[in-house]
């Protein structure tokens, strides 16, 4: 922020020198500014007119859409905004020319979050850091990306699914499944492969086959149906078993999924109790209502059925569960909501609660914490 | 250990799948390394001895069984060790040391019934009169009687000690010069301690693994303590060193070790005891096996 402030004085000064001033401005300093490890100052100058500028971010608890002040007589803009402590804040910038506002990604600041929508600027904190085991380490042994086929009843289709199988695999070995909602965008936005490899070579987790699956009508599908629990048991599960060398205890199986993937998962463990040992649901879209209808559209009436029961007589379901959830998503209050319900009828809940959106990057981060919980590796008898 | 000229022997079960990649370890000894495939052999015994193998699957399930008790019962004991602890701070407060005790009748319990689980299947299983299993120690034998001296690296320490007491490599080793490190001394030393303060979900509780193989009598070494523990406690110090008394509690760190005659090698403060006080100091005397080194 003060930067800005000596950036508006030093244009005061000398008006008739503005372009110059803001042209060395913009070549001296990264965006966002960071004037201490969590204040941002959001800045925006291309050197044409503009009428204003807003930040549109997706921060559940702020106004999402909020105007940056202008700096004197010029075309430049700047927004302070203090950020909680290690958060991230995924942004875009809506230019507003001529009355018509368009929006575009923050021009100087090349970090992207990607996801199936496209991409959005990243805001993080000056305390956070990308972890280092999801990043690329050339001494973790690769393991291996497998791409099958098999014929689905429930669906009345053919479904692909892609498996990861651990460097460490060997025949006549079993190993633990975890089955992964949204596969093919775990793969691709939070580089589940790459973490796979450096948690399993580090032992934190224990090397397990991992399936990623992916919807095809992927709302209706996830959205607490019959079909997919079906699908998932059934159908996926089954043909896991007669073709890949899984263990057979619930505590070896686990479902994970984010958004609409938590409820698919939540929903198939409660359908077949006993089938999933191990749970692992992100940013869960586990709406609920008190009292009155809930306003999110007819594509949640089923899962706001299925959590209110889910409420009212929870059954029992995975000895394990790890839950996560941003507090920057409108999400976090029914998932604060069902750790209680969840530690009713499980001894091993944990949930996080971080300072992130409904993003990729936000629940890639977790995977750490979670899988170390549900699939704890050998770390403990390790010494070398 | 400048004094080799080789041929040494190695196990480096411990490295399970990878124990046969050595290259590093030739090329930076520069030695002839005999390695012992201690855990191939036993993959081989799986198909040569089926049966043989069920039953000492069955004893490590049993061994687990009883884990879990331990690991209740550790839990308990420990909370009451801490909160002594943290009403006197002093390691000679009565209360605290019958805290102690109580932690170390569990440890005792529990090492008690590993032994009988052990002595169960030598005296059922007799491993030692199969075939298969003779064949391998007879080669493990003729393998140790050409070398100068044997290597014991670390790795999974369970996978270690159960692979070289399945053979009965631990009394091939008696009178022989030994270097390890890591888990390879742990194993070496009376007991083998687990532990880890610094996991993603918080500080592990330290347990037994199992008795070790004796030929380093008097220790139990916490080998990469530094990385591993919370020794800026002296409650942990305290609270260890007492444990695992009469024992000592010695931390192996890289580029140190320990001598046949209890010498420090190398870095000074590699090699540390820890006392009963919460402290650390250097290593007193009275430490002698004969063997040659243990290090980190």
């Amino acid at each position: 922020m003060q930067r800005v402030l000596d950036l508006a004085v030093a244009i005061e000064r000398k008006p008739q020198d503005a372009r110059r001033i803001l042209a060395e401005f913009v070549a001296r300093w990264q965006f966002p500014l960071m004037d201490s490890q969590d204040n941002a100052t959001f800045f925006y100058w291309d050197g044409m007119p503009a009428d204003a500028v807003f930040l549109q971010h997706w921060v559940f608890g702020l106004p999402s859409r909020q105007e940056f002040r202008r700096i004197g007589n010029t075309d430049a803009f700047y927004l302070p905004l203090d950020l909680p402590r290690g958060a991230r804040v995924e942004y875009k910038f809506e230019v507003v020319r001529n009355g018509n506002g368009r929006w575009m990604h923050d021009p100087r600041n090349a970090r992207r979050a990607f996801d199936p929508f496209g991409s959005n600027s990243v805001c993080p904190a000056g305390s956070y850091i990308d972890p280092e085991w999801c990043l690329y380490d050339p001494q973790s042994r690769q393991g291996e990306m497998q791409t099958h086929r098999f014929f689905s009843k429930s669906w009345g289709e053919d479904r692909e699914y892609r498996l990861y199988v651990p460097a460490e695999a060997r025949a006549g070995k079993e190993y633990p499944l975890l089955i992964v909602h949204d596969g093919a965008d775990f793969l691709h936005y939070a580089e589940m492969k790459t973490l796979l490899d450096n948690l399993i070579h580090r032992h934190e987790v224990a090397p397990l086959l991992v399936c990623f699956t992916s919807g095809v009508r992927r709302n209706w599908e996830y959205a607490a149906n019959p079909r997919q629990a079906d699908f998932l048991k059934l159908d996926l599960l089954a043909h896991l078993q007669s073709t890949q060398p899984v263990l057979d205890e619930p505590q070896f199986r686990g479902l994970m999924g984010a958004s609409f993937g938590g409820v698919s998962a939540l929903h198939a463990a409660v359908r077949h109790p006993g089938t999933w040992g191990r749970l692992l649901l992100q940013s869960g879209s586990f709406a609920f209502t008190d009292i009155g209808e809930h306003t999110r559209g007819p594509m949640w009436d089923p899962i706001v059925n299925f959590v209110n029961h889910f409420r009212e007589n929870p059954p029992a379901i995975a000895a394990k569960i790890y839950l996560s959830c941003g507090t920057f998503e409108s999400l976090i209050y029914y998932n604060r909501s069902l750790v209680p319900v969840f530690q009713q009828v499980s001894d091993g809940v944990r949930f996080a609660e971080v300072p992130d959106g409904h993003n990729w990057i936000n629940w890639r981060d977790r995977l750490r914490e979670a899988l170390t919980w549900l699939f704890p590796g050998p770390l403990w008898m390790y010494y070398e | 250990m400048r004094d080799l000229t080789g041929p040494v022997a190695l196990v480096s079960a411990g490295w399970r799948y990878d124990e046969e990649r050595d290259e590093p370890l030739r090329g930076a000894l520069g030695l002839t390394i005999h390695n012992l495939r201690l855990y191939g052999a036993f993959r081989d015994i799986e198909r040569a001895a089926p049966e043989l193998v069920a039953a000492h699957a069955r004893k490590q399930a049993m061994l687990k069984a009883i884990k879990v008790r331990y690991r209740e019962a550790i839990v308990s004991r420990l909370a009451g060790i801490q909160a002594q602890w943290a009403d006197r701070r002093d390691p000679a407060c009565p209360w605290f040391r019958l805290a102690v005790r109580h932690l170390q009748e569990v440890d005792e319990l529990f090492l008690a019934e590993a032994d009988r689980l052990h002595q169960e299947f030598a005296a059922t299983g007799r491993p030692f009169d199969h075939p298969a299993v003779q064949a391998v120690r007879a080669r493990i034998d003729e393998t140790l009687d050409g070398c100068q001296a044997v290597l014991i690296a670390g790795g999974h320490v369970g996978v270690l000690r159960n692979r070289m007491s399945f053979f009965g490599v631990d009394q091939a080793l008696r009178g022989r010069r030994l270097i390890a490190w890591s888990g390879g001394a742990m194993v070496l030393a009376d007991r083998i301690l687990l532990y880890h303060d610094y996991t993603t979900h918080g500080v592990g509780l330290a347990e037994y693994l199992d008795r070790g193989f004796g030929l380093v009598p008097g220790v139990v070494f916490l080998p990469h303590a530094q990385n591993r523990l919370d020794l800026n406690r002296p409650e942990n110090v305290a609270i260890l060193a007492a444990r695992v008394a009469p024992l000592r509690a010695v931390t192996l760190e890289n580029g140190g070790g320990i001598g046949p005659s209890g010498q420090q090698i190398g870095r000074a403060d590699a090699v540390r005891q820890l006392q009963p006080d919460g402290t650390s100091g250097a290593l007193s005397s009275g430490l002698v096996w004969g063997n040659d080194a243990a290090r980190s």
